[in-house]
Order: C-alpha cells, then sequence, then structure tokens
C-alpha cells in the first residue's frame, strides 16, 4: 500500500534534478516570450486581437505541456548523492563539533 | 522548479506577466497615431421638431412635469474609430439647454437618445469559431430563429459605424429638476461618442490631447444650431390640466428629484 501510495506521490510531484529545473525554466521563458511577441505581430498585422489571445493561450498551453511534466529530458543529470551509512566513513560525517563528542 | 506544482505555478506566473505586457503594447498601439489615422469621426445633427407636452414621472406620480421630445437628423461617419482593439462603441445625441430662462446660464446636459455600435466580428472571433467549430448545438436550438440569429451575430464584413437618420424620435423625454422646460432658448444638440476598446482605456469624444483624440484627429463637432423649446402644447385648452390645477408644481419651486 505504502508502495502505491509512494508512486502515485513521486508521479504528481514530479520533480526533476538541478539541471533539469534551469532547462524548465529556460524553456517556458523562451516559449512565452516568443509566442506573446509573435501574439502581437500577427494580430497587428491580421488586424484582429483575437488572434492574439489564441496564439498567446496556444503559446502558454504548449509550455506548460513542456515543462510541467517530468519529461525524462529533465532528469538526465541526476545528482550523486551522498550514500549510506555503510559507504560513509567511520564515525559519520560530524558537520559541527558538538558537545558529547 | 523541483516539483509539477511549482512548474505549474511559475509558468502560470510568466504567462500573467506576458499577458499583461501584451494588453499594455496593444493599449499604447490603439492610442498613439503612429499609422496615421487616414479619416477623422464626423458627425453633424440638426433638430427637427420640438414639442413640449405635460406629463407624469410615473403612472401615480401626483407630481406634473413639462417633457419635451426632440426629432432630430443625424448623419455620422464614425468608421475610423473601429480598429483591431474596438468592442464597441456608445453614441449618445445630449440636449444641452442653459439653466436660466434668458437663455444664459450653466449648461443643463440631457441624453435623448443612444445607441451601441457593436464592432463586426473576425473571423477568430470567439462566437465564429464556436460556430465553425461546434454548430451542431447552435442549430438544433435554434432552428426557426436562425436568419435572425444570424443577424445579431455581425459577421457581415460591412464596416459598422454609419449612421443616418432621419426625423429620428428620441429615446428619452427630457424635464428639467424645475419641472419646467417649455420657452427655454439657447438650446443645442450634441452628437458624443464613447469608445470602448478590447484592452485600454475608453477614449472619449472630448479630447485630452487638444485637437487630438486618442489616435484620431478630432473631426467635425456633431452640435446643431440653437434652437428655443416652444411654449407648452395645449395650454389653454387642457381642460385635464385645469383640474388638476392646485397640484401643479410652481416653476422653479418642484422638488428637484426626477422620477424617470
Amino acid at each position: 500500500m505504502d508502495a502505491v501510495v509512494a508512486q502515485i506521490q513521486d508521479l504528481f510531484e514530479g520533480q526533476i534534478d538541478f539541471d533539469g529545473q534551469r532547462l524548465a525554466e529556460q524553456l517556458y521563458t523562451a516559449i512565452l516570450s516568443i509566442s506573446s511577441a509573435i501574439a502581437l505581430v500577427v494580430g497587428y498585422m491580421q488586424q484582429d486581437i483575437f488572434l492574439s489571445m489564441w496564439i498567446g493561450l496556444a503559446g502558454t498551453l504548449l509550455a506548460m505541456l513542456l515543462v510541467v511534466p517530468p519529461w525524462p529530458v529533465f532528469n538526465q543529470h541526476p545528482q550523486p548523492w551522498l550514500g549510506s551509512k555503510v559507504s560513509l566513513p567511520r564515525g559519520g560525517i560530524v558537520v559541527s563539533g558538538g558537545k558529547g563528542r | 522548479m523541483h516539483n509539477a506544482l511549482n512548474r505549474l505555478q511559475a509558468t502560470f506566473g510568466f504567462f500573467t506577466s506576458c499577458a499583461f505586457t501584451l494588453a499594455l503594447i496593444i493599449a499604447v498601439l490603439s492610442l498613439i497615431p503612429i499609422p496615421a489615422s487616414t479619416s477623422s469621426p464626423s458627425a453633424s445633427v440638426a433638430v427637427r421638431n420640438v414639442q413640449v407636452v405635460k406629463g407624469r414621472p410615473h403612472y401615480y406620480s401626483p407630481k406634473r412635469e413639462e417633457y419635451a421630445q426632440i426629432r432630430f437628423d443625424l448623419n455620422a461617419d464614425l468608421s475610423s474609430l473601429f480598429t483591431w482593439n474596438t468592442k464597441q462603441l456608445f453614441v449618445y445625441v445630449t440636449a444641452n439647454y442653459p439653466n436660466g430662462k434668458d437663455g444664459q446660464g450653466d449648461l443643463s446636459e440631457t441624453v435623448i437618445w443612444d445607441t451601441i455600435i457593436p464592432a463586426t466580428s473576425t473571423p477568430y472571433s470567439w462566437q465564429n469559431l464556436k460556430q465553425k467549430y461546434f454548430p451542431e448545438k447552435k442549430k438544433s436550438n435554434s432552428k426557426s430563429r436562425r436568419d435572425s440569429n444570424a443577424k445579431t451575430k455581425t459577421t457581415d464584413l460591412v464596416k459598422p459605424g454609419v449612421l443616418s437618420l432621419k426625423n429620428q424620435k428620441p429615446k428619452y423625454q427630457i424635464t428639467d429638476p424645475s419641472g419646467v422646460i417649455s420657452e427655454r432658448s439657447n438650446a443645442t444638440l450634441q452628437v458624443s461618442w464613447n469608445l470602448q476598446p478590447w484592452v485600454g482605456s475608453l477614449v472619449w469624444d472630448q479630447g485630452y490631447l487638444g485637437q487630438r483624440i486618442g489616435k484620431w484627429n478630432a473631426g467635425k463637432a456633431g452640435r446643431s444650431e440653437p434652437f428655443d423649446f416652444p411654449p407648452l402644447k395645449g395650454t389653454k385648452t387642457d381642460t385635464v390640466k385645469d383640474k388638476e390645477g392646485p397640484r401643479t408644481p410652481e416653476a422653479g419651486s418642484a422638488s428637484p428629484v426626477i422620477e424617470i
């Protein structure tokens, strides 16, 4: 049961690694900026403000589709975490010399 | 950015910034006269017939007031006001008359007629797209009223904003806070308009920038020749008026509340 819940949680959280986060941010910034610029130019050319609106909304939907789900491309550089206790040096990592040590 | 909800929020947040910036640019573009407008809005109005009659504000009112009905001719070419950022245009005719009996004093402005001219819908407007891709519901819903529906859809490609009215009856009969409007002099009719855009600021015909009104040059002013309100119709022969004579408010002493 816990495993199923964890799977669902993973699915909804959709975590990505640090490089993926940078990529996602660049992606939505670029897509939204470019689609807004296109919306303005095309709407002005065609003299149709609805066209601007639709292009802007389409760009937003595209950006959300590309950025929100945890696509594999966002998980290409998993962070090398420190290993388990077994592989740690003896005595563990001393973060600060607390009392009692 | 690390989880899906966070990315959704970030994307939506940047979308609102982009949408606001886009709207701002469009609003500025539709106010500055960069592609200079080739024609300016113009209107002319003339008085046809003025009648002043006694009446009541509503059926049960004991108050009797004078109401003026002003028929007028109106010719206006406001088609240059319809750009890609025009949602609708409000056009109204006011009767302006001085408060004083001698044709002097402050000006009272009362609307006698108005209309809303919606912009023609473009191929990508909401109605047209809906009609194009989801036409099923429309047809079954109003098979008998389809032709009347089509008329209100304004899918025609005629440029709106051209008005030509002959001997038009006013929508609103006007009275004065004093209850007396007959025999006032030096009144004029005036055509005014108010442009309502999709995004941006409202544009009124009274320009704030001298000769320029937003994107447009101020056109010919829609103002009629001065006219006088005639005496009350049937003053001497109205027997009903005699019967209710005591209840008729004196000129200038009636309550300033108009209930129309």
